[in-house]
């Protein structure tokens, strides 16, 4: 069913209000490579965010790390990296976990410049988090702030989604431990570096290379193409 | 430009731990950190294969290792490094432009960070310690262009980071420079690149800049050069008066030391340039380094020396020698040839000996024959940098046979005295005993003739084992003719023994070098691991079994100093000099870094651990390595050692 909903998509006409990269987006999104696209040719933008809390009506995105890649190699060269003013943001919790603090976010730029440099850095890549669907979620708030009416419809893995799926082929999903796939018991489980962790860009980094890591996995798994890896 | 973000920082933090990268400035080096990609390897992997044309990347591993092996005509791959966190690989296609010379495959998961070629190059040109670096042969996997030890050792120095200490002086002493020694100098309008390249083939770490009739105009130094150049404050094809300094601090020819020595610190320079009148306004003669000053101290060992001599009271020697060690540790730091310290600690030693006999035969009256007491082992080589144990001998004249065991008494009982006084100086008993205070090795000229005559003729295990101590014997006092009456009885039987030269060679290659280093281990040529290098057995004894079955094969006799028998070997042999050279290079290198662990961890030094070094060491003894293992494939074909069984 996957293709139908990516071909439904690309038949929904685009707002013709839009700011200019939302039509830049559009356009792009139409170029999406093949679902046959081999993944040692496969574009990803793995990203993370930082958010003033857990809800995604209410609570808004305070930075965003990610960098690509691409040809199976992590581009150093190819990060974003911003930090979001967000005016009245509570304090929470989270400002404790990210270091963030409200003075640090006065350095940042406005919620509508970082959805378009975010929206122009990842184009029509393939999107990969941890819980990728939350961030993608919370991005699409702050689109709908900025009186998008579209969403990120790119393709998407969640790298806590393939390690089960890889790990586990045939296990019942109840059993499933979620501290087990977290980002911190992935790394440690495959021996990936994780210092530097908490902040957008070093957990981004961290899932990158798992992201990595992953894919080598999935290739003993006879997973070769984009459309095989997505599907899951 | 936009700023580094925390990704790309944590790279160049990463980078910046290890050379050649922490010797990029700051700024350059986080240009080179945003663009490097990062690759996975799953265990096996192969990155690249023998042959291959060369990436666009050079690699740095992240984590995990990887194997670099070379193709042979067996079929099995020979193991040629194993790289871990920090070490470079895959340079080939950085500096020779070539396909690949070895096969890399990851031993474990790795992450591997693909450093781009285009954007290291120009760092390479503009950064002489980088190019060191490469030359020098320190990534994995080279040799890129032929490296040398010199190199490796130039690099060595000039890539550490030890400070050196405060120098003692003896401020009283007039310097005096050798001005025949030829003056590096250039006219004010020469190129900042031909500048270079000049100090760089004189090695020398200044220019002069002079004018037409020789006056100095200014002083161009390798500091200026690293501050100026490589910062990009100018371009390396302005004339050298752009950067030079000046105007240039003078001095008188041979001044006192304490002069020489305020007005460097007064102006905060390390050059003096000498002139005729001191003036700036007369023809230069010379440089004098900070250098200089520290070698001119070898007044200062001779300040002990007479002390040694001078003094009435025995138990004053210990706090001598002592202060000997003081010298010695900074003689290390400063870099001071090897030779040059093992010769004034070969002085000192002597010197106690002497005084110990002289002593000792006061206590015990006249002695009743001529006799003469002989240094062993490294010490009887002239190599003992540290206070090691003492190996040492004792050899009386033939007369008088009936009363033979009444003079072994009396020589005995000096050994003892001698062999107290030593200890008390800090050199060990011989564990073995091999010591003059042992009847067994206090002997008239007759019995030592019997002994080499049974070793040589029936060079059994054990034989061999005493060649390494024995053969290396040097007169220090009493009768020099005993000595020199059995070296010629020797050099006589071993002519004559066919046999003998082979086995001593089989014995010289008992152990082969290790490989390299990896994490905290040693790898052997098979591959595995051990966790300490016991530097003397499986390097250094090597070179001097070597040396000596070479130079007594070209029939050199009385030689035994390790770096004066590779020299010699390098003249009669000039087919195979250049391996000679190397082989003495690497025995000073060990010599260094023997003395400096031992000095580090109050002990003999012998045992190395890895954990204790840090990348630039293990990469210098790392390349040591080769001509031990090169030497001793000569010595192979030389004596036909295949057949020997």
């Amino acid at each position: 069913m996957e293709w139908l909903k990516e071909f439904i998509n690309q038949l929904q006409p685009v707002d013709k209000n839009a700011p200019a990269f939302w039509h830049r987006y559009s356009t792009t999104l139409k170029e999406q490579p093949s679902r046959d696209t081999p993944l040692s040719e496969a574009e990803f933008v793995v990203f993370d965010t930082e958010t003033t809390g857990l809800d995604q009506r209410r609570d808004k995105v305070l930075s965003i790390g990610a960098i690509k890649v691409r040809g199976m190699q992590v581009l150093v060269s190819d990060t974003f990296e911003c930090l979001v003013q967000q005016e009245g943001a509570p304090a929470t919790k989270s400002a404790e976990v990210h270091g963030l603090l409200s003075s640090q976010l006065q350095g940042g730029i406005t919620e509508r410049e970082a959805a378009e440099d975010f929206v122009d850095f990842v184009g029509n890549a393939v999107l990969v988090g941890q819980h990728v669907a939350f961030d993608i979620g919370m991005i699409n708030q702050m689109l709908k702030r900025q009186g998008i009416s579209g969403k990120l419809r790119n393709r998407s893995v969640d790298t806590a989604h393939l390690a089960i799926r890889l790990e586990r082929r045939h296990a019942d999903s109840h059993t499933l431990k979620t501290a087990e796939y977290s980002l911190d018991a992935l790394c440690e489980r495959y021996n990936l570096p994780t210092d530097d962790r908490h902040t957008a860009s070093g957990d981004a980094f961290a899932t990158a290379l798992l992201l990595l890591k992953l894919l080598s996995l999935a290739k003993k798994r006879g997973i070769t193409t984009v459309g095989e890896l997505v599907k899951g | 430009m936009k700023p580094s973000n925390v990704i790309q920082e944590r790279v160049h933090e990463f980078l910046n731990t290890y050379p050649p990268f922490n010797l990029i400035e700051p700024e350059k080096l986080r240009q080179l950190a945003r663009q490097v990609r990062v690759l996975y390897l799953e265990p096996e992997q192969v990155l690249f294969s023998q042959d291959d044309p060369a990436h666009e990347h050079f690699y740095v591993v992240r984590q995990g290792s990887v194997r670099l092996e070379q193709k042979t005509e067996g079929g099995n791959p020979k193991l040629l490094d194993v790289c871990d966190e920090g070490d470079v690989f895959g340079v080939r296609a950085l500096i020779a432009k070539k396909n690949y010379s070895s096969t890399a495959t990851s031993a474990e998961e790795s992450l591997v960070y693909a450093i781009p070629i285009e954007a290291f190059e120009p760092i390479l040109t503009e950064n002489p310690q980088v190019a060191l670096y490469f030359a020098a042969g320190f990534a994995a996997g080279q040799p890129v262009r032929n490296p040398t030890l010199r190199d490796a050792q130039r690099a060595r120095v000039g890539l550490s980071t030890i400070a050196p200490s405060s120098i003692p002086l003896h401020l009283e002493d007039a310097l005096k420079i050798d001005t025949a020694k030829s003056i590096v100098a250039c006219p004010p309008d020469t190129s900042i690149r031909l500048a270079a390249q000049m100090m760089s083939d004189k090695d020398s770490s200044f220019m002069m800049v002079v004018d037409g009739e020789a006056r100095p105009l200014g002083i161009l130094t390798d500091t200026d050069l690293r501050r100026q150049v490589v910062a990009g404050h100018v371009a390396i094809d302005d004339p050298v008066e752009v950067i030079m300094s000046s105007p240039v601090i003078t001095t008188v020819p041979n001044p006192p030391m304490a002069d020489a020595l305020i007005n460097m610190i007064r102006n905060k320079v390390k050059h003096l340039c000498v002139t005729t009148d001191g003036t700036v306004n007369s023809k230069v003669l010379g440089v004098l380094t900070e250098h200089d000053l520290l070698l001119a101290q070898g007044n200062n060992p001779a300040v002990l020396i007479s002390e040694i001599r001078q003094t009435r009271d025995i138990s004053s020697l210990p706090a001598i020698r002592d202060r000997a060690e003081e010298l010695l540790l900074k003689y290390l730091e400063q870099e001071v040839s090897i030779s040059f310290i093992a010769n004034i600690i070969t002085e000192i030693n002597d010197a106690i000996i002497v005084r110990a006999l002289q002593h000792a035969e006061k206590e015990l009256g006249e002695p009743p024959l001529h006799y003469c007491w002989l240094s062993l082992g490294s010490e009887g080589r002239e190599e003992q940098l540290l206070r090691t144990d003492q190996d040492n001998a004792l050899v009386f004249e033939d007369k008088n046979a009936a009363l033979e065991k009444e003079h072994q008494a009396y020589f005995l009982k000096l050994g003892a005295i001698v062999r107290d006084i030593l200890v008390q100086c800090g050199f060990e008993k011989c564990p073995a005993d091999m010591m003059a205070s042992n009847p067994k090795w206090c002997q008239p000229l007759h019995t030592w003739k019997q002994y080499f005559y049974n070793w040589i003729h029936e060079p059994t295990e054990e034989a061999l084992m005493h060649t390494s101590i024995f053969y290396d014997y040097r007169p220090v006092y009493g009768d020099f003719s005993l000595s020199h009456q059995l070296t010629d009885y020797i050099y006589e039987n071993i002519q004559q023994e066919r046999i003998f030269l082979p086995f001593l060679a089989k014995h010289a290659l008992q152990s082969p070098p290790p490989l390299s280093f990896f994490r905290n281990f040693i790898v052997e040529r098979g591959g595995e691991h051990k966790n300490e290098f016991d530097i003397k057995l499986r390097a250094m004894t090597p070179l001097v079994d070597a040396a000596r079955v070479l130079t007594l094969d070209n029939r050199v006799a009385g030689e035994n100093n390790t770096f004066k028998r590779f020299e010699k070997l390098a003249e009669l042999e000039p087919q195979n000099a250049e391996l000679y050279r190397e082989a003495a290079m690497a025995y000073e290198i060990m010599m260094r870094f023997r003395a400096l662990s031992g000095l580090r961890n109050k002990n003999s030094g012998r045992y190395l651990n890895p954990n204790q070094l840090n990348k630039l060491e293990r990469q210098t003894l790392r390349s040591t390595f080769k001509p031990i293992s090169d030497i001793q494939e000569l010595l192979q074909v030389r004596f036909q050692l295949n057949y020997l069984g």
